[in-house]
């Protein structure tokens, strides 16, 4: 990644604002902190002063004014590093004992500069400053004391020094976590974008991958793949029937074709004419009921009747239907029979046409499916996840391995290739399920097969 | 009686007018909605055909334009095919029936009748009647003469539509609708099943076959002959 993109990207930007942050709070402290020890430090050097005067006061007081010369070249003589200042001058002004020879006169407690001062001996830093007092001896002369700011400085030193250090060390980390995290996270997008532009190429089996972290970055990978999981299967879905369209509706209209010309070159008679008119007719009817189907299916899958949806009970779709299709099944030699618990009320939101529709295409293939003698029960039971919806069979069932298939659009069993029906009949069933938010599940009713569809529970409002 | 019809289709109006005519309607075409709706709303016509999509204005606005505007003439419209909601939005936006294309002209046909001979605003009938056959529709008692006929609800019902329909076709779409409501196509035989039964309750005990069979298309129930 060029440094370019990196500096552009979401998490070193952050990382920038927070190393600003951090830096800012850290500086802020030590200002504070600095300033705060100077002050004190001033404040000690003055008591220290205080107590050095009073000190050498007392000393001349009780002891007189040699007695002081002798203290001060003392002290002097000891304050060999320059820490401190003396210099006693006798009463016409000459110099007595210290270690400065002279220097200027002031009223009260001052900063005095060391370039100010004359005669100290030994290396003095030319910043260095004394804090300092001319003291009136009574009658003696003039005494000067003075406290270098050497451990002040010293302090602001050691200070500044360790915020240079702090403040280095936060902008490193900060900057360091900004540039790994940033660039981590840019690399997680940039995946995501190679995925999407694979995607885009042609390349549908492509998904981003997902490091297992649980970063939000794998979430969100995790719902892009999801979506792409989806997209995927709805395309090879949409391939796959018009492939399927395609070539179930080129047989018949082949074959209606054929009749067609066959009627055109021939001398029939008008009756002969009729009947392959006649049949013609039904196989355009047919091809047209396969058109519908599909394009049913398709509005279904597209879900806009669900804003149509109403409370519907499903034992009432159940009843209706059992009334219209016990003679049917009775005339095809089978029975069709309501089962028990069917009678309780089961309230869905749905669609009661769909419903009806769907409920109607299972007992049709049921009765489409299985030989005379079958025994063909519906009906619904309350449970606790929702009403679930069950048409049994003692016929022959689909074999496991089929029962996934048998739901795709125009996919019929090898052996029912034979037997009348578009092989859109269970896919509508699938699509209306899956519209109202029901699983459907087939299984072995040993013998035969038995059709679950479970509603999630009605919920109130 | 008359019909407007608007369609744009060519092919479709002029398969529709044609056949309309020969069975002794006088048929107005428009191939604009607007001019549809200016025409159906001055002109006093006993049925007006619709066609779903039409240019200038689509054929729901110009059903709920006319009922807005009082206009109580029936209206039958014309649904392509796969419009799953078309019926509701059609019978919602105030037409009183409609033919989902492609469809048998004798569809269209026994609905067009089925629709402009629907006597305006009268009464609830209490007994329907075919020659010898009565049926009450407030006791639910059903004779043929003198003889009581047993009937499930749905042959009930059944009977009742063929009745208040006597003397005009009824087509098997129409009778799963008004029957059963179902408004799609079963695979299997429901109602052909539905009228045996019927018959061998209301015609095989008796001299004359009332329910008659149109081939193709449905099923009429005439006065016995």
């Amino acid at each position: 990644m060029k440094l370019a993109e990196l500096t552009q990207s979401t998490a070193f930007r952050l990382a920038a604002a927070f190393t600003c942050l951090f830096a800012a709070a850290v500086l802020i402290v030590f200002m504070v902190l600095y300033v705060q020890v100077g002050r004190e430090l001033e404040l000690r050097l003055g008591m220290r002063l205080n107590a050095t005067k009073a000190e050498f006061l007392k000393v001349h007081q009780r002891d007189g004014f040699n007695e002081l010369a002798g203290l001060v070249a003392d002290d002097a003589a000891v304050a060999a590093d320059n820490e401190s200042i003396f210099l006693l001058k006798g009463p016409e002004g000459d110099y007595v004992a210290g270690n400065v020879r002279g220097a200027q006169s002031f009223d009260g407690v001052l900063w005095v500069q060391s370039s100010e001062l004359t005669g100290l001996t030994g290396s003095v830093p030319p910043e260095q400053r004394y804090l300092a007092q001319w003291v009136p001896l009574p009658g003696d002369g003039l005494l000067l004391v003075g406290f270098s700011d050497a451990e002040i400085r010293r302090t602001r030193d050691v200070l500044l020094r360790a915020l240079s250090w702090g403040l280095a060390g936060t902008v490193l980390l900060a900057l360091g976590s900004g540039i790994f995290l940033g660039q981590r996270a840019q690399n997680q997008i940039d995946r995501v974008g190679h995925t999407l532009t694979a995607i885009r190429r042609g390349e549908l089996t492509a998904r981003v991958p997902v490091e297992g972290t649980g970063g939000d970055i794998d979430v969100v990978s995790r719902q892009i793949n999801g979506t792409l999981d989806q997209l995927q299967s709805l395309f090879e879905s949409v391939k796959q029937s018009s492939a399927d369209i395609a070539h179930d509706l080129k047989t018949p209209i082949g074959r209606l074709r054929q009749r067609l010309e066959g009627l055109q070159i021939s001398q029939a008679t008008p009756a002969e004419a009729q009947q392959v008119i006649d049949t013609a007719i039904i196989e355009v009817d047919s091809i047209v009921d396969t058109f519908e189907a599909l394009l049913n299916i398709t509005q279904i899958e597209a879900g806009a009747r669900k804003a149509r949806f109403r409370i519907v009970d499903v034992a009432g779709v159940v009843a209706s239907v059992h009334e219209a299709y016990e003679a049917v099944a009775e005339d095809a030699g089978m029975s069709l029979t309501l089962a028990r618990p069917g009678m309780v009320a089961a309230l869905v939101r749905g669609d009661n046409d769909l419903l009806s529709q769907m409920l109607v295409n299972l007992i049709e293939n049921a009765l489409r499916h299985c030989p005379p003698g079958t025994h063909i029960q519906i009906g619904v039971t309350a449970t606790a996840q929702g009403p679930q919806l069950a048409i049994t069979d003692d016929g022959p069932g689909i074999p496991e391995g089929e029962r996934e298939n048998v739901f795709r659009r125009l996919y019929r069993l090898e052996k029912s290739r034979t037997t009348p029906g578009s092989g859109l009949g269970l896919a509508l069933v699938k699509a209306v399920a899956e519209l109202h938010g029901a699983s459907i599940a087939l299984a072995d009713n040993h013998p035969g097969l038995r059709v679950i569809i479970a509603f999630p529970r009605f919920a109130q409002g | 009686m008359r019909i407007l019809l608007v369609e744009d289709d060519r092919q479709t109006a002029a398969y529709v007018a044609k056949g309309l005519t020969e069975e002794g309607h006088i048929v107005d075409t428009l191939s604009d909605g607007r001019d549809g709706l200016v025409q159906a709303t001055s002109e006093p016509y006993d049925l007006v055909i619709v066609d779903r999509m039409l240019p200038g204005l689509d054929g729901l606005s110009l059903v709920k334009t006319m009922r807005g505007a009082g206009t109580k003439v029936p209206i039958l419209m014309l649904t392509s095919l796969g419009g799953v909601d078309d019926r509701v939005d059609g019978l919602e936006a105030g037409a009183d029936d409609y033919v989902v294309k492609p469809f048998a002209f004798s569809e269209l046909q026994a609905r067009v009748n089925a629709l402009a001979r629907r006597p305006p605003m009268r009464a609830e009938e209490a007994v329907l009647k075919a020659g010898n056959l009565e049926m009450d529709l407030i006791s639910r008692v059903v004779k043929r003469g003198t003889e009581t006929i047993e009937l499930q609800p749905r042959e009930f019902r059944l009977l009742e539509v063929l009745l208040r329909n006597k003397g005009r076709i009824v087509t098997r779409t129409m009778l799963l609708e008004r029957v059963w409501d179902f408004h799609f196509d079963p695979k299997t035989s429901v109602v052909e099943t539905h009228i045996s039964r019927l018959r061998a309750k209301v015609d095989k005990p008796f001299d004359s076959e009332l329910i008659q069979t149109v081939r193709g298309t449905g099923y009429t129930i005439n006065e016995a002959r």
